[in-house]
């Protein structure tokens, strides 16, 4: 059987994303902010005089630079005489025109850069190539300048969505090594750590070496979530609420925090102090912040917020997951394919596309497909194999579902995922016709589940079973059909998917 | 009464003994301030005498100050000290032997009656043949020994004002001036020097911001003027630098490549917090200057020398700017980076 486990414990780690989208989201900015006069750039009129009169390429660069830098009005009549004269003058070159073409259209937000930026396409995933060249082009960043921490940090990153674990936690090391006060380094080292499950290393990296762990609420937020993970109480947890109770600043910089310190007192029960700070959260949240709440409002109704009053551009994640509880399951794909676009190296987006593609479109080789795309970024992961294998297996590819089901390492294994696999197997068997092996690999597979002590997985297996047995045997038995009327209220969807596929078989 | 009697020296004999020959239109030629008007003199009866440039300074535009809240006496002051300073100034480098600037050559006062202020103060300068801007008419290039040549003459010009504790503060493409073959500093007018009170002394940085180096644009302060003066200038080469190759400057390549909310209109944090985020976007455009510049500068050692000098003139952190070489005592000393200029121009005048 497959999973897909939405509703399991969400932390408020970082996301990792490039530089240039980090800063875009204001992520990157100080809190501390002073209050500066605009620059007086008053050369302006000089400049189109000496234009005027010299009406030369040179002239006219000089005056298109000094438009771009100072941000002057381009509607004047001379700069655009001047940027015409750039544009059709056989001795300009590309770089100028591009600068040109820059001014001209400063406000479109899709603008090319003067150079090409080598932004990711949206087939991010699959196109290696293109991965590479970026790699390519960063590592040239590192010939100029070996200690550019920030390059170090956006190479790793990129291996990571390519599957390359030693490169990439290689290189985010070197980049901590460089700077371990950088906001941006450290969130990123963060993130990349915990998603190599080395999130105990990250913490004691980061009580070593950073200094700022206390006076910058990004990072101590992600500190918060480290030891929240490890089921700790972060040292700095009065601290930071202190910090919260009395910041007066923006406050988009504590919104992360406060969702962090949030989610520690949820795992422990305060009720009343998480809802207090989950609701701090969001008064100027980010995405991540937005993303916590809407899986926190699945575990305590009264946090559900309204995603349509933020201003926020980029919170895939967040929006997916109210699609996804809300169960408008199209919009819920779309913002799924955003949410892997945004974290490619990210394997939720991706474990819930699939799961809704098979479970409420009954597309399962599609399903099987997605999931394949995430082996680019997690090789042999031995749950997307899994996955890949029972989508396949209810397609009726035996051979396929067994070619991946056996890729699986059972050293790789936790108990949950061996017991799964067990039952994907269950599932093939059952459809080459091998009932009583199916029988007996669903029945190891329950057994699992109750010493797991886990009811839901319990549930779900014995779900499958049925399903399987009512295809075989074209008909349900009274204690079959019992066990199905006993699941009532809040059961797990995966699960509530195939209670109703076996009840629309027996309408049949 | 006529105003304006700076606009009326055509045809007039100096007291000084030169003759006012033609008049210049607003910014021809020379730099300056706005309160200028420009002419061209010949020394009185010597019909050999070479033709020179006057700047003659405009006091009853101060009558009418466009900007509210000045008080006229506080301009008038202000335009005596610019033309005292800007002589003052001129005198000392010609006395110290600086050659790669252009100096007054001489000045006076000239007594214009008829007019409501009869005074105009005047400078004469050597006449050059253009502003830099007017050779650079290709950036394909070809003529990059002649552009080596003519930054290795500017970056003289900077080691000889540097060498008697002047700092510069304005190089820019309008301030280069062509003589011929050579090319000298114009505008002394926004120097700074610990050894005079200049009239931009209490500045941070007092020439054209468009121009200016990252740290001036954050609002950086440094409080050691040598450290903070002599570091504007070498961004300021390496700015030039940039300019004459690929007719962009360097402050449009770093605003291209930093993001939005961090640039310099939308910083609002000490500069120390954002430095790490400019310098990547540095090494950004130094690896894609790299690769654009391929296309016309095909010999892979000039190449790279250009790419290190702008590396080393551009730096976005002051205190890491300058040729790693240089002693820490003399950190921003132009001469490594002259010997570079001078190897270049060798390099791109024998083998391109």
């Amino acid at each position: 059987m497959a999973v897909f486990n939405v509703d399991k414990a969400r932390n408020v780690v970082p996301n990792l994303r490039d530089f240039v989208t980090t800063a875009g989201l204001g992520e990157l900015s100080t809190p501390n902010e002073q209050n500066y006069s605009q620059h007086d750039f008053h050369g302006l009129i000089s400049m189109l005089n000496q234009w005027k009169q010299s009406p030369c390429l040179s002239v006219a660069l000089d005056l298109l630079n000094y438009t771009y830098v100072t941000n002057a009005d381009v509607s004047d009549n001379e700069i655009q005489a001047a940027a015409k004269l750039v544009l059709s003058h056989d001795k300009s070159t590309d770089l100028q025109r591009k600068l040109v073409r820059r001014i001209l259209v400063n406000e479109d937000t899709n603008h090319q850069g003067l150079f090409e930026r080598n932004h990711l396409s949206e087939n991010l995933n699959t196109d290696t190539k293109q991965i590479f060249q970026r790699i390519n082009f960063l590592k040239k960043l590192l010939i100029d300048m070996p200690s550019n921490h920030i390059a170090y940090a956006e190479i790793s990153r990129l291996y990571s969505i390519i599957g390359q674990e030693d490169k990439s936690l290689r290189n985010m090391y070197v980049a901590f090594s460089l700077n371990p006060n950088n906001r941006f380094v450290v969130r990123s080292f963060i993130r990349l750590l915990v998603h190599y499950h080395e999130d105990r290393w990250a913490l004691s990296q980061l009580h070593k070496h950073t200094d700022n762990i206390i006076t910058d609420p990004w990072i101590l937020s992600a500190e918060v979530a480290l030891c929240t993970m490890q089921n700790m109480t972060s040292q700095y947890h009065r601290k930071a609420l202190r910090m919260i109770n009395n910041w007066s600043k923006n406050q988009f910089h504590i919104s992360e925090l406060s969702s962090a310190l949030a989610t520690a007192e949820m795992y422990v029960g305060d009720r009343k102090q998480y809802r207090k700070l989950f609701k701090h959260s969001v008064i100027e949240p980010n995405d991540n912040a937005l993303a916590q709440i809407e899986w926190a409002s699945s575990k305590d109704s009264t946090l559900s917020i309204d995603l349509d009053k933020s201003q926020l551009t980029l919170m895939h994640e967040a929006k997916a997951r109210d699609y996804f509880y809300k169960k408008q399951w199209d919009n819920a794909l779309i913002y799924l394919n955003k949410w892997h676009i945004d974290q490619p190296f990210s394997k939720t987006p991706l474990l819930m596309r699939a799961g809704i593609t098979s479970s409420v479109f009954h597309n399962h080789i599609e399903a099987a497909e997605i999931s394949k795309g995430g082996l680019v970024s997690h090789h042999n992961d031995p749950q997307l194999l899994n996955n890949i294998a029972y989508y396949y297996a209810l397609q009726n590819q035996c051979d396929d579902a067994l070619s991946y089901l056996q890729r699986i390492d059972q050293g790789k294994c936790d108990p949950i995922l061996a017991m799964c696999a067990i039952a994907t197997n269950g599932l093939i068997e059952y459809r080459l016709g091998h009932v009583e092996s199916g029988r007996a690999h669903y029945t190891l597979a329950m057994m699992k589940a109750e010493q797991l002590r886990n009811d839901e997985l319990y549930t779900l297996a014995k779900l499958n079973q049925i399903r399987e047995e009512v295809i075989y045997l074209k008909s349900i038995t009274r204690e079959q059909m019992e066990f199905i009327d006993r699941l009532k209220g809040e059961i797990p969807l995966d699960a509530e998917f195939i209670k109703n596929e076996i009840l629309s078989m027996i309408r049949m | 009464m006529l105003k304006n009697a700076s606009e009326h020296l055509l045809g007039r004999t100096l007291a000084t003994g030169w003759d006012v020959i033609e008049k210049c239109s607003r910014n021809e030629n020379a730099t300056g301030g706005t309160f200028s008007s420009c002419y061209k003199v010949k020394k009185n009866g010597d019909p050999k005498s070479s033709v020179f440039f006057l700047k003659a300074f405009d006091f009853d535009n101060f009558f009418h100050p466009s900007t509210p809240g000045i008080s006229v006496m506080d301009m008038i002051g202000e335009m005596t000290n610019a033309f005292r300073y800007e002589r003052d100034i001129s005198e000392f480098c010609k006395n110290k032997h600086v050659t790669k600037v252009v100096l007054v050559k001489d000045s006076g006062e000239e007594l214009v009656d008829g007019f409501s202020i009869p005074i105009v103060p005047y400078l004469i300068f050597e006449l050059a043949d253009c502003d830099v801007r007017h050779m650079l008419t290709s950036y394909d290039n070809t003529d990059l020994a002649w552009k080596f040549h003519s930054l290795h003459s500017v970056a003289v010009g900077l080691k000889q004002l540097h060498q008697h504790l002047i700092s510069h503060q304005d190089i820019k493409p309008s301030n280069i001036l062509v003589y011929r073959s050579d090319s000298k500093i114009g505008d002394l007018g926004r120097t700074q020097t610990l050894s005079m009170q200049s009239p931009f002394q209490k500045m941070n940085y007092a020439g054209d911001r468009n121009y200016a180096p990252p740290e001036i644009l954050y609002r950086h302060y440094i409080p050691d003027w040598h450290l903070r003066a002599y570091a504007i200038d070498m961004y300021l080469l390496g700015n030039l630098f940039v300019f004459y190759i690929t007719g962009v400057t360097m402050n449009s390549l770093l605003k291209d490549a930093l993001p939005e909310d961090i640039n310099w209109e939308h910083w609002r944090g000490s500069y120390k917090d954002v430095s790490d985020y400019v310098v990547n976007s540095f090494n950004t455009v130094l690896t894609n200057l790299r690769i654009e510049l391929q296309n016309c500068i095909e010999d892979k050692e000039i190449l790279e020398d250009v790419i290190l000098f702008i590396k080393y003139a551009c730096h976005p952190i002051p205190e890491l700017r300058g040729h790693p070489k240089s002693t820490s005592n003399d950190q921003y000393s132009f001469e490594r980076l002259i010997s570079i200029l001078n190897l270049l121009y060798f390099k791109a005048r024998y083998r391109m």
